[in-house]
């Protein structure tokens, strides 16, 4: 029965207003969706239904059950499993035609260029400022449509940056220097209801959708803001900062992260395990990266001892994560470019096991 | 002079209202302004964290309040 329906069957409603040539922008786009969180879900759902040819979900967490309130592509039984794995597999029965391509990861400064790279329209759906800002500098540099979006209690606010010509105004000019993560309470202290994230999330996908087929939308310098209590939305213009970073000046943003999620392509690396080398060998993590990669084994208290070559990127490995940053401190100061594995070999390990 | 004042976000949660008439003396800028009330309402951000609009125009915080202007004090917002 179901191997009979066609994408005409699916899509009637959509190409009766659109037409096809537009249907097949949809078709043919490329969205990346980060975080499948309270917004990623609904707008997920909205683009994979409205037949979006290959979308990317990443996000690094997992299904826990005060997510279900709102993250509406869950069920009780997907608690405990990786989000983007429980979202791609109830998708992909929903929106037979389109691909997915899914990234159980945090978005850093190392794997930010390779991910959005591949990807024409990127929906911000996280929730804290240093990835927004991360994505959206991200953006401007590989030329992307960002639609970003944010939300407190009743109200949200979207922008939209189309960078494909890499003019502003962009985000920083309105906020040159990224608020502090804790200078405003998350979803978690104040508090969200759901539906005002089905209204927002299925607005970046709009915006999206319109933006591939050519129609009107948010532009560059506006902000939308959308009061769910008072029932008001409206938009509030912004100019472009003569000296901005991003968009005037196109300064790139100094590698300031030293903690990093398992990188996606671990073979551009030199694995350092700063363990002892009795600890290390009980590592089954580490002994499996040793058939494929290079992993050199210094523990932490010689780690002064060895000359490491400096045209060589490295990461840092322990069982916590703590003596690894430790260590990547130390090489930075020798002027190498070293990451540090977040939550080290068990924090992968227990990623595993979900 | 009367204007009205309107809070979004953590300010609104903390005002406990979304929006109010008030009359201020002539010449005060919005900094002022917002400092005046962060002493009233206890707001958690300083001046310098927050974005300012007036007429659904971001404009900087040192610019002077007129008559009738509908003012926004908008924190930063990164719920999702
Ligand atoms: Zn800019």
């Amino acid at each position: 029965m179901t191997t009979s329906i066609t994408l005409s069957d699916l899509y009637q409603r959509q190409i009766t207003l659109i037409g096809e040539e537009a249907f097949e922008k949809i078709r043919t786009s490329r969205i990346l969706v980060i975080g499948a969180g309270g917004l990623g879900c609904p707008a997920l759902q909205y683009l994979a239904s409205s037949g979006a040819g290959e979308i990317g979900i990443l996000d690094f967490d997992i299904v826990s059950a005060s997510n279900l309130q709102r993250q509406i592509l869950f069920e009780i039984n997907d608690v405990g499993r990786k989000k983007v794995e429980a979202a791609a597999e109830k998708l992909k029965r929903l929106a037979p035609f389109c691909e997915f391509r899914i990234y159980p990861v945090r978005l850093d400064e190392i794997n930010a260029n390779e991910v959005i790279s591949q990807f024409d329209v990127i929906l911000d759906c996280t929730d804290n400022f240093h990835t927004k800002f991360l994505i959206h500098d991200t953006c401007f540099k590989n030329a992307k449509v960002l639609i970003q979006a944010s939300v407190y209690q009743f109200e949200g606010q979207l922008q939209l940056f189309d960078f494909r010509q890499r003019l502003g105004p962009c985000l920083r000019c309105l906020w040159p220097l990224e608020p502090l993560d804790g200078c405003t309470a998350t979803c978690a202290e104040a508090g969200v209801m759901g539906p005002l994230l089905g209204v927002i999330g299925s607005m970046q996908a709009m915006e999206a959708l319109k933006l591939i087929i050519g129609k009107e939308h948010i532009n560059n310098g506006e902000t939308l803001f959308v009061d769910l209590m008072s029932r008001e939305f409206d938009v509030r213009r912004f100019q472009q900062l003569k000296d901005c970073v991003c968009c005037v000046k196109q300064e790139h943003r100094p590698k300031e992260i030293l903690q990093v999620d398992l990188p996606l392509k671990l073979d551009e690396f030199v694995i350092v395990d700063v363990r002892s080398l009795e600890e290390s060998d009980q590592c089954s993590f580490i002994k499996k990266l040793k058939e494929e990669y290079t992993v050199l084994q210094i523990p932490l208290e010689k780690i002064d001892d060895f000359e490491l070559a400096n045209n060589q990127k490295y990461l840092t490995v322990c069982a916590r994560g703590l003596r690894s940053l430790k260590a990547c401190h130390f090489l930075r100061s020798q002027g190498l470019e070293v990451y540090s594995l977040r939550g080290g070999t068990q924090h992968i390990l227990n990623m595993e096991n979900v | 002079m009367k204007i009205k004042v309107r809070y979004f976000a953590s300010l609104r949660e903390k005002a406990g209202i979304s929006q109010e008439e008030m009359t201020i003396r002539s010449g005060m800028d919005l900094r002022d302004l917002y400092l005046d009330l962060s002493q009233k309402y206890a707001f958690p951000l300083a001046a310098n964290e927050i974005k300012y609009s007036v007429n659904n125009e971001y404009v900087e915080p040192n610019i002077p309040i007129n008559e009738n202007d509908v003012v926004v004090f908008i924190p930063p917002v990164a719920g999702g």
